[in-house]
């Protein structure tokens, strides 16, 4: 009996009638689980899908160099080595090594982002020398400069 | 007070303890830190570090003196001073360094601000390398301009004048003649 409800009241029988068990179909509750699983496996592999796609895409980003190729290129047929030193290596001589092609010429190629970058050849690691085809530009401690402008596609 | 004097000292030397690897891995450390405080005092008026620091390895690469590389730090720092006084607060620092480089190479200050001008809302970073491009490879600095602002009223693409050579600047200098007529005219 419903509290403050007459026995046979309908508003009671009613509140009886809504406590009482509801019979689920056989095999009823073993497919909402089965569908629950479901969804929570798909969900699961929707997600890992994701990570993978984004995971490709950063190390696409970052695996591969951008910028506009830029081939620096001297003609020296005597010398042993030339490393290209400038802004881009931070003024390291050995991050980029030129190689000698059978006429004599020089050159390497690297990718730069656009911009405005200073640059010189070191030849033989002791002489410094300007490259004859790009602007020079004034130097603070004497020695010859190049500068290469590269601008965006 | 000892402890206050101390706690005073390490809270100026703070950043100078944050500077750049690049330097600390390429000079003896009283070198290293001088060189911090300039680019440091730099950084404090809001004019970009990278170009300094950049001319600071390339001093060291060259095989200048301590002496030598803090001279040309001091010289680039007025420089962009200069620039962004030119060019206005706002100019992003690709603009400043190309716009420094432009006044270490003798460009007046008053053509930074006239590319400014005619360049709008666009970057003066393209049309002022090339104008120094242009110099630097022997076009007439006058000649130069005149081709570079006449781009820069036009609007042109940074490409447009990054592809511009002396002989364009020289070809547009010289004098069109009027065509000459026949001499001698045949029968019609």
């Amino acid at each position: 009996m419903t509290d403050g409800l007459e026995p046979g009241d309908p508003l009671d029988r009613m509140v009886t009638l809504l406590r009482e068990p509801v019979p689920i179909a056989p095999g009823l509750a073993r497919r909402a689980g089965e569908r629950l699983r479901r969804q929570r496996k798909a969900r699961v592999t929707g997600g890992m899908v994701l990570l993978l796609l984004i995971g490709l895409f950063e190390a696409a980003v970052h695996r591969q160099p951008s910028g506009t190729s830029i081939t620096f290129a001297i003609a020296a047929p005597t010398v042993r080595s030339i490393a290209l030193v400038g802004d881009f290596t931070d003024w390291r001589s050995d991050r980029v090594q030129l190689e000698r092609t059978r006429s004599g010429l020089w050159q390497a190629t690297v990718k730069l982002r656009p911009g405005r970058y200073r640059f010189a050849y070191l030849v033989d690691h002791e002489q410094w020398r300007a490259d004859a085809r790009a602007a020079s530009a004034p130097d603070d401690f004497g020695r010859p400069t190049s500068v290469v402008t590269v601008v965006g596609n | 007070m000892t402890s206050r004097l101390l706690l005073l000292l390490l809270c100026g030397a703070l950043p100078l303890l944050a500077q750049d690897p690049r330097l600390t891995s390429r000079f003896a450390a009283p070198v290293a830190l001088r060189l911090a405080a300039t680019i440091d005092s730099a950084e404090r008026e809001g004019l970009p570090t990278e170009p300094m620091v950049l001319r600071a390895l390339e001093g060291q690469a060259k095989g200048a003196t301590p002496d030598q590389i803090i001279a040309a730090l001091a010289r680039l720092g007025g420089a962009l001073r200069t620039a962004r006084t030119t060019l206005g607060p706002e100019a992003p620092a690709p603009e400043l360094t190309t716009a420094a480089a432009a006044l270490q190479a003798g460009v007046p200050q008053l053509r930074l601000s006239e590319l400014r001008q005619l360049r709008g809302g666009m970057p003066v970073t393209a049309p002022l390398g090339a104008y120094l491009d242009l110099i630097a490879r022997g076009a007439s600095a006058d000649g130069a301009w005149n081709r570079i602002s006449d781009l820069a009223r036009r609007r042109a693409s940074d490409a447009e004048f990054v592809r511009l050579t002396p002989t364009d600047v020289d070809r547009e200098a010289k004098p069109v003649r009027p065509p000459r007529p026949p001499a001698n005219q045949g029968p019609p």
